[in-house]
């Protein structure tokens, strides 16, 4: 792990993930190593989250798995967003921007 | 919830599949390091690794399926049930204390049910009412109503829709085909059906008109339909011999319909003749109201009670009493009216019986505290590693529920197999036994019942024993179990305490019963038959013809050979009905009038009952229908009127004008006629040939075991007139034991209670005193290492049993005070304050704590200090 890498916030993992999935559909391996990407590897998803997540999710029926085949022709299990969990991202998501913005404006006053 | 159902059954496919899911996370990582050029091994290592704890993930995850909670409990249980299996003694002795107390309670609670809450079998029946007349003044709660005092009630009160009356002594002789049968039933107004508010299944009821014209016509109950005519709907408007005269079946009711109870069989008009309908005189009848919708009995109560003042005012002569009030009404519901002899016998046996269960959840509580203490160490770890303290409290309920269960489960069939045993047995008068049975109800209050004893045994003292001390336990051995040692301590001074007041109760009952069984009623039980029969009046039309039929009967009885004598009373003794009225003294017409009971007897029925003759003469064949007027008085009225003077000669009269003065020929001995429990009043006696009565009691009495004489005397009567049906054949003995049955029946109930809660209390003793001399163990090495005296030991381990069962007494002595002072009303010639009883429970409760502590006191003594002290 860099040893600067970041915790992921309590309650933004499943932003994250809910993300990573409007690419498409996704394992839980490729979504924790996208999100690593996309962070410049400063986000590291631990495991012990990500799985947990996933499931919850699914329960709250905003994702759907199904088994299938990776390119390299090895079995995982898929993820894809339902409408409901497009719906959820879009709130998620101006949510998101809203709480970044107004701590940047306690942060950085009159600026 | 059907998506948390269908989780919960896909559970174990759902489990597979999620570790295939992460297997291929790892395979795929797997893939990427070997790709990256790893060895396959180190891949796999180092995927592993990276990963973390599979099972630790698999849990997590498991956890938001949302039915982990579900199956931490399932494991509880499984758990509760290993921990009870392993003690099979301990459980057995548990579950089948509970299953006893629940079934002991369940199976009164089906009686208490049955009779005292089950609503009547009536449309609305809570607005129906029972109105007796009343003079409280003359210790007359209530007794029968008369037939003007219905026609003014109808007439002026508007808070009912209707008010029926109905005379309940009727005897019906039902002759022609098959045995000669004497039925039980009532005259009734025709409105009783409308009020009680039951159509016929076949047929119609009788009208106002045919009411008022006497017609021949009956209504048949169901039971008779099936029973004498073989339910065939075509009798409806056939003819019958009733009474020696022919009358017509009009309708018959409905099984449900059971007015005033199951044994009457037969309803016919009631005619009221109008000379009969006077103030103050002929009350007869009892009165039944339908209440209009939304009036309350309180509110009757006031409009009849106004009704009855204005009547009393207009009527002063016959309805103003002494104190200046008026006869009165008392309206009540009917259910109450009629339950109201078993009412507080009920709840009595319901409190007690309660009380045997608490003892027994107590008990559950004491030992599952006890058990619990002993695994201080092995909580204590578990916390230590997570555990949390609602998942230990959880794990006490674990074990209380399989027993719960077992004890419901248990309880269900204790209580079947004591209603099926024992209903049977109890004793008649008790109403509406009938209706008694496992019903939705009654389950419904074993579930309750099974609940709170999960509440009770275990989750209150684990509530009490929160403090588990884990800090301190894990260090400190046995030092933590001291919390403990006191929740059980309270737990063992309450069950102490109502052992002593079931056993104050049982013993005042105990002492009431005997004092009942002492009394002399004033006439011999023993070597006495005694059979009913009520005269065919179409057969013996004049009065003179109905007593030379009874003087002609007793005539033949005494050929009987072993027959000592034989006579006639229209009543027994401790019938239960009262008869009564007033009688004035010729010469002592300043005197207020004297309340008597009043009783028509033949020649020979004094001999035959055992009642002495104190003075002057008996009843004997001269005294005719056309003889001088004759009557006999008791000892007690002839006491209280004529004091130490001679009462022969004076003369004696019902005081309405008209009825003749009556010379006293004799003065006999005071009976109990009403109870053996209270002396309520004198006797007079009249000849039955010159007041004669349709129906009569039959008394004999035999040198042998009267039971043997039975067919004999019966066949005497039917030499005389072989149509005479003679019904209720019992001795003497039988019938006394009968007015005594309920009071019996409560008393051994309750000592049965008393004894069942000292064995369960004993055994809370035993448990708590030989659990802590357990703990004390090494302390006991010590001292006896020390150089005490082994008798010092024992001292030690006795102290603590005595406190406990002092201190439960004592608290037992305050509530058995209260609860003594609450039954007053059931005891006989005991004070609630008697002191017997309240020496004689904690004796009890004493000498059994220390068989109780015998044990755990044998075995501190015994104890080796050498073992004790290597042993920590």
């Amino acid at each position: 792990m860099a040893p600067d890498a970041l915790d992921v916030l309590q309650g933004t993992l499943d932003l994250l993930i809910l993300r990573t999935l409007l690419w498409g559909p996704q394992h839980g391996h490729g979504i924790g190593q996208a999100i690593r990407r996309r962070s410049d590897d400063l986000l590291q998803v631990e495991h012990g989250s990500l799985y947990p997540a996933l499931h919850r999710l699914q329960r709250e029926r905003l994702i759907e798995s199904e088994w299938g085949v990776t390119e390299n022709k090895q079995r995982a299990k898929f993820y894809r967003l339902t409408p409901a969990g497009k719906k959820r991202l879009r709130l998620e998501e101006s949510k998101w921007n809203l709480f970044v913005t107004t701590v940047a404006k306690v942060l950085r006053p009159q600026q | 919830m059907w998506t948390k159902i269908t989780a919960w059954l896909r559970r174990e496919a759902d489990t597979r599949d999620l570790d295939e899911e992460l297997e291929a996370h790892l395979a795929i990582e797997t893939h990427e390091r070997i790709e990256r050029g790893d060895t396959p091994a180190a891949a796999r290592h180092a995927a592993h690794r990276a990963f973390g704890s599979v099972t630790k993930i698999r849990e997590e995850t498991r956890e938001t399926w949302g039915w982990a909670e579900a199956e931490r409990l399932a494991d509880d249980l499984r758990h509760g049930l290993r921990t009870l299996y392993k003690t099979p003694l301990w459980t057995a002795v548990m579950g089948a204390t509970l299953a006893f107390g629940i079934g002991l309670s369940t199976a009164i609670f089906s009686i208490v049910y049955g009779v005292l809450l089950e609503p009547l079998p009536y449309p609305n029946a809570d607005r129906l009412v029972a109105l007796w007349s009343s003079a409280p003044i003359a210790a007359y709660q209530r007794f029968n109503v008369n037939g003007l005092d219905w026609l003014t009630w109808r007439k002026r009160a508007h808070v009912f829709d209707d008010i029926a009356l109905a005379r309940l002594v009727a005897n019906f002789n039902l002759t022609g085909e098959g045995t000669p049968e004497r039925l039980q039933g009532a005259r009734t107004s025709s409105n009783l059906f409308q009020v009680l508010g039951v159509q016929p299944v076949t047929g119609r009821v009788f009208t106002e008109q045919e009411q008022q014209s006497d017609a021949a016509v009956a209504v048949l109950s169901y039971g008779l339909w099936q029973r004498r005519f073989g339910g065939d709907a075509g009798v409806v408007g056939t003819t019958v011999q009733l009474n020696g005269g022919a009358c017509e079946i009009i309708g018959v009711m409905p099984k449900t319909f059971a007015y005033p109870s199951p044994q009457f069989e037969l309803w016919t008009p009631l005619y009221l003749p109008p000379d009969e309908l006077q103030p103050g005189i002929n009350y007869n009848y009892v009165a039944i109201g339908r209440l209009k919708t939304g009036i309350s009995v309180a509110r009757a109560q006031a409009d009849m009670s106004a009704i009855m003042r204005a009547f009393g005012e207009e009527y002063p002569a016959s309805n103003k009493l002494p104190d200046g009030s008026y006869v009165d009404v008392r309206v009540e519901p009917l259910l109450v009216s009629d339950t109201r002899q078993v009412r507080s016998t009920l709840w009595v046996l319901l409190a007690a019986v309660g009380c045997v269960l608490l003892i027994g959840c107590l008990n559950l509580g004491i030992l599952l505290v006890a058990r619990a203490n002993a695994r201080a160490r092995e909580f204590a770890v578990r916390v230590a590693l997570g555990a949390t303290r609602a998942r230990l409290r959880r794990q006490l309920l674990a074990e209380a529920v399989p027993l719960a269960v077992a004890g419901a489960i248990g309880g269900g069939l204790v209580a079947w197999a004591l209603l099926a045993t024992f209903t049977p047995l109890v004793p008649a008068g008790i109403p509406r036994m009938e209706t008694v049975g496992l019903n939705v109800p009654v389950m419904g209050f074993a579930v309750t019942v099974s609940l709170l004893v999960v509440l009770l045994g275990a989750w209150l003292p684990s509530r009490l024993a929160h403090r588990f001390q884990i800090a301190s336990t894990t260090g400190q051995g046995s030092r933590g179990a001291a919390a403990g040692t006191r929740v059980r301590g309270v737990l063992v001074v309450t069950q102490v305490a109502m052992t002593m007041v079931l056993l104050f109760a049982a013993a005042l009952f105990a002492r009431s019963l005997a004092g009942v069984l002492r009394v002399d009623p004033g006439f011999q039980t023993e070597g006495v038959l005694t059979m009913h029969l009520a005269v065919t009046r179409a057969a013996h039309p004049d009065d003179a013809q109905v007593s030379a039929f009874y003087n002609q009967v007793a005539d033949r009885v005494r050929g009987v050979p072993g027959v000592i004598a034989a006579g006639f009373v229209n009543r027994l003794p401790l019938s239960g009905i009262d008869q009564t009225g007033p009688v004035q003294f010729e010469k002592r017409q300043d005197l207020p009038l004297t309340d008597t009971d009043w009783r028509s007897a033949t020649p020979g029925y004094f001999e035959a009952a055992g009642i002495p003759l104190k003075r002057g003469r008996l009843f004997s064949d001269f005294d005719t229908p056309v003889s001088p007027r004759v009557a006999l008085i008791d000892e007690q009225l002839a006491q209280r009127v004529f004091g130490r003077g001679n009462p022969l000669g004076t003369r004696v009269r019902i005081p309405i004008d008209g009825q003749p003065w009556t010379e006293i020929v004799g003065v006999v001995g005071h009976i109990f006629n009403a109870t053996p429990e209270r002396d309520v009043r004198p006797q007079i006696y009249w000849p039955e040939s010159q007041r004669t009565q349709d129906r009569a009691a039959l008394v004999v009495r035999t040198s042998g075991p009267p039971e043997g004489f039975t067919a004999a005397v019966i066949g005497r009567i039917q030499a005389v007139d072989p149509n005479q049906p003679v019904f209720d054949v019992r001795t003497m003995d039988a019938w006394m034991a009968r007015t005594l049955g309920p009071r019996r029946l409560m008393t051994w109930l309750v000592a049965f209670f008393g004894g069942a809660s000292l064995l369960l209390a004993s055994l809370g003793l035993y448990g708590v005193v030989s659990y802590s001399a357990g703990l004390r163990m090494r302390e006991f090495g010590i001292r006896l290492a020390l150089g005490a005296q082994r008798g010092h030991v024992r001292s030690l381990v006795l102290r603590q049993a005595a406190t406990l069962a002092l201190a439960g007494c004592a608290a037992g002595f305050v509530v058995a005070v209260a609860v003594g002072r609450a039954l007053q009303s059931l005891l006989y010639k005991v004070t609630s304050l008697d002191a017997l009883s309240l020496l004689v429970a904690p004796a009890c409760l004493t000498v059994v704590a220390l068989l109780a502590s015998a044990g755990p006191v044998r075995r501190a003594a015994r104890t080796d200090p050498a073992v004790t002290l290597r042993a920590e």
